[in-house]
């Protein structure tokens, strides 16, 4: 095995808390959570109501050609600006680095129809009672589609988008695993750095489920929360009140970078990506799964694969969904994990912030482990004010603790049985 | 130490078949799988001709499971190759560790439940402005939408059957790179084995995109053939009457396993994967770098890991689709590499015969590239009857040939400029 180390150099992101990580590091350190409702998807007879949206995105701020912003999906706007925000973070200009030793690991799913642009080609499909057609859909319905539509929906289109805009020719690829993708992604790219087949790789993930395919699909498994009360504090991972997830939207990205490479080029360091696990338990229906030891898996394989012991973890970054049972099996298997340890390891979960989103989560909540790796503070779990005694955690609550932390763990769990933990350190 | 990677299990699914042992049989027949599409009333489209997979028996799945009721119709074919690639490997649940096996798989979506999604939007016709309602499709989609439909129909739900069938608790993971996933997928779980994340891992890919808004799509791009009056001619990789690809589906599955864990096993052994190259074009959403210079670098990327010389290669199996474009780059990317030697090489397409499976073509060409080096025999590129002076080069025109292979290469490249290759070696001791 080679010993290449990978470090962290860049960050960007977008979330309902602003461009960049700043504001949204804010956010999670004043445990202010960007929750609102959802202007278009506001409806008095849904009984979801809330979202962590981007108010006031401009794709043209940061999309060069602006023609091209009509074939990209929301997923593909946000992921080209986080990467733009990326790169710029790590002060990468386009000359310094050697394109085909610089590539994309992006985390996305299923990227959703604009209803609009297909409805239109079921529109033009129906017959005179209003029934659909499907030969008339083959004639007049696809007529109405633009030759390009099937590109806004591919879901390597994020990766391909970006390695135009940027140029970047190494490795490529799109992982598509639910919620556990996007740090999937980053643990995937960390490795391609390491056996020597790129020396730096943007990472991370991209989502939006914030449409009406989106919400429809969450509201039909159960997961959505209902919360009424105050948008900001409705979503509440491990806090007795929780009742699912709020939706959010958004894109993180990480540039990451062989340290040599980085070094050579006097890079600043956020930390470094010490070890990954990644496992699998059976849980193809999500509403009722019970089997921890994937989750188990994931997080010894991390401390494993960076030579860590459980005891050496400063603090542990939670998926914490806000689904019920999800938070249970979370805290069950980090008692596994951390056995006698697990009193002293204080815990946060940064979700209810920004949102869940899904497919971007791990992008995006890696970088207030980052930060707080590198500000010596533990931020509190936002909206945890009663923790479930099911959910039995030392949870920072409350005030920001002041800690020195030298290596966190992060756990992203997958809605399809897929699991990924990162353990990340200070350089 | 270096871990070395071989395959010692296949499984197929096809037009062409419900084996491995079928599939290869009809390719190496040149027989095309190809016919008029039956899966809906393509009659009205610009191109209705497909390659589906005939007489596949989803109910004993079901039954055998009944969690996989809501399944989509390409993870059916994922389970059954996984199911024939596991048995052809000789391994027995109990006698493994679960949690060194693992699942990269490049498994496509299932496409949207159409019929109950246009009943939706049409029960929510917007006003002002908007096609549709987004209000009214929200309050809609409860009454139309099945739950675990729709949850099916994200891709990551392919390996979550595949993990729960063969009991695989290893590293999982899906990537959805187009044209290129399969091959892509591949060559991430060789990685895996190589850098002892798993001994074990099944790979390859499924998928089937022969759905009306799937056949809208590529109808749009223009990029299918609508040669509808002879269905079994439409794919005609490298010849100059070509005019687009065919779309196809199915599933191949390649078991992956450490050299030492497949010896101490004594199972066979169909071959060793020994490079892998991934790059991006980096040039244009729609269309392939002309120069192909992404391209030429994973095939170069795969050589070089391989630790191969030009003159080692036997035989490449093409992406070779059939649109106009990436035939003749894709020659010009294998003139490049090989120089004056590319004209000694044989390179087939055997999406002349299947169609192009899209997410799940990497897997069944892999397969091809292992089965000549076992049969010395290499499947033709039918359809090949006029010659195209942009593509000159040895294609194996129409019939089969007798050829010792004793290394061969994969292309797999995917829209948005995906290039994957794949270096594969008769496994001699």
């Amino acid at each position: 095995m080679s010993h290449r180390r990978v470090v962290v150099t860049g960050l960007g992101m977008l979330t309902s808390c602003g461009n960049g990580w700043k504001p949204y590091w804010q956010s999670v350190l004043n445990r202010k959570s960007h929750i609102s409702h959802h202007p278009e998807l506001y409806s008095e007879s849904f009984p979801a109501k809330l979202a962590g949206y981007i108010a006031d995105f401009d794709p043209s701020k940061f999309i060069k050609q602006r023609k091209l912003i009509k074939v990209m999906s929301r997923e593909i706007q946000l992921a080209l600006a986080a990467s733009t925000l990326a790169l710029e973070d790590a002060f990468l200009e386009a000359s310094a680095y050697d394109p085909y030793r610089f590539g994309i690991c992006i985390g996305t799913g299923i990227i959703n129809n604009d209803l609009d642009e297909v409805g239109l080609g079921i529109r033009n499909a129906l017959d005179e009672d209003g029934c659909f057609q499907m030969k008339k859909f083959g004639q007049e319905g696809i007529r109405s589609l633009y030759p390009l539509w099937l590109l806004k929906y591919l879901p390597n289109m994020p990766a391909c988008h970006i390695s135009i805009a940027h140029c970047l020719k190494g490795p490529s690829n799109t992982l598509t695993t639910s919620s556990a993708a996007g740090t999937q992604a980053i643990g995937e790219a960390f490795r391609v750095i390491k056996r020597g087949d790129a020396d730096l790789m943007l990472a991370g993930g991209t989502d939006s489920k914030l449409n009406p395919m989106g919400i429809a699909r969450f509201n039909l498994l159960g997961f959505l929360s209902f919360q009424q009360r105050v948008p900001e504090t409705a979503y509440c991972p491990f806090d007795e009140r929780r009742d699912g997830v709020i939706l959010g939207e958004g894109s993180g990205l990480l540039v990451l970078e062989d340290f040599e490479h980085a070094c050579k080029r006097g890079a600043r360091i956020y930390g470094e990506v010490l070890g990954y696990g990644t496992s699998s338990d059976f849980n193809y229906d999500p509403r009722s799964s019970e089997d921890i030891t994937g989750k188990c898996l994931a997080m010894t394989r991390a401390l494993e694969d960076a030579s860590t012991d459980v005891s050496e973890i400063d603090f542990l970054l939670a998926n914490g969904s806000g689904i019920p049972h999800e938070d249970i099996n979370e805290a069950s298997a980090v008692h596994s994990v951390f056995g006698k340890h697990v009193g002293q390891i204080p815990v946060t979960a940064v979700k209810p912030v920004s949102g869940h989103s899904v497919y971007a989560s791990g992008g995006i909540e890696i970088a207030a482990g980052l930060a707080s790796l590198n500000q010596g503070v533990i931020p509190a779990v936002t909206n945890l004010e009663k923790p479930d005694p099911a959910c039995d955690l030392p949870f920072v609550v409350g005030e920001t603790q002041s800690h020195s932390s030298r290596v966190f763990l992060f756990n992203s769990f997958g809605f399809g049985g897929q699991n990924a933990s990162l353990v990340v350190g200070k350089i | 130490m270096t871990r070395r990677v071989v395959i010692t299990g296949l499984g197929a699914v096809s037009p062409l078949g419900l084996s491995v042992r079928e599939n290869w049989a009809n390719l190496i027949q040149g027989r095309s799988g190809i016919g008029p599409i039956s899966l809906f009333d393509a009659e009205c489209f610009p191109t209705r001709i497909a390659g589906e997979v005939k007489n596949f028996n989803f109910d004993y799945w079901i039954e055998l499971d009944p969690a996989l009721t809501h399944a989509c119709r390409s993870t059916f074919f994922a389970l059954q190759a996984a199911d024939e690639a596991f048995r052809d490997a000789h391994l027995r649940l109990f006698e493994l560790d679960s949690k060194r096996m693992g699942i990269y798989f490049g498994a496509g979506d299932s496409g949207i439940d159409f019929g109950p999604f246009v009943k939706t939007i049409a029960s929510a016709w917007g006003s002002k402005g908007t096609v549709v309602d987004k209000e009214l499709y929200l309050q809609a989609s409860p009454l139309n939408l099945h739950a675990l439909r729709e949850h099916e129909s994200e891709p990551f739900m392919t390996v979550a059957h595949l993990a729960r069938r063969f009991d695989i608790r290893g590293p999982v993971s899906n990537c959805l790179t187009a044209c290129a996933a399969s091959s892509q997928a591949i060559g991430e779980a060789y990685e895996w084995i190589r850098n002892d994340y798993a001994d074990i891992v099944m790979s390859g890919g499924s998928h089937s995109m022969i759905y009306p808004l799937g056949l809208a799509g590529f109808s749009t791009l223009n990029a299918l053939s609508s040669r509808n009056d002879e269905p079994e001619k439409a794919s005609r990789p490298f010849d100059s009457k070509r005019d687009g690809f065919v779309l196809s589906e199915g599933a191949g599955v390649l078991m992956l396993e450490e050299l030492s864990h497949a010896l101490k096993r004594k199972t066979k052994i169909y071959g060793e994967i020994i490079g892998y190259g991934s790059t991006a074009d980096a040039y244009r959403l729609t269309d392939m770098d002309p120069q192909g210079n992404g391209a030429c670098r994973a095939v170069e990327i795969a050589l070089q890991k391989g630790n191969l010389k030009i003159s080692d290669v036997d035989y490449i199996n093409a992406h070779g689709t059939a649109t106009a474009i990436n035939d003749s780059v894709e020659t010009l990317v294998i003139k490049k590499v090989f120089g004056p030697r590319a004209y000694e090489i044989p390179v087939s397409s055997i999406k002349s015969m299947l169609g192009h499976m899209i997410a799940a073509a990497g897997s069944v060409e892999a397969m091809a590239c292992l089965l000549a080096m076992r049969d010395e025999k290499i499947p033709p590129t039918i359809n090949y009857e006029e010659p195209d002076p942009a593509c000159d080069l040895d294609y194996v025109p129409n019939v089969s040939r007798e050829s010792h292979v004793n290394v061969a290469l994969s292309n797999s490249f995917g829209f948005g400029g995906q290039n994957i290759c794949l270096a594969f070696k008769k496994y001699n001791g």
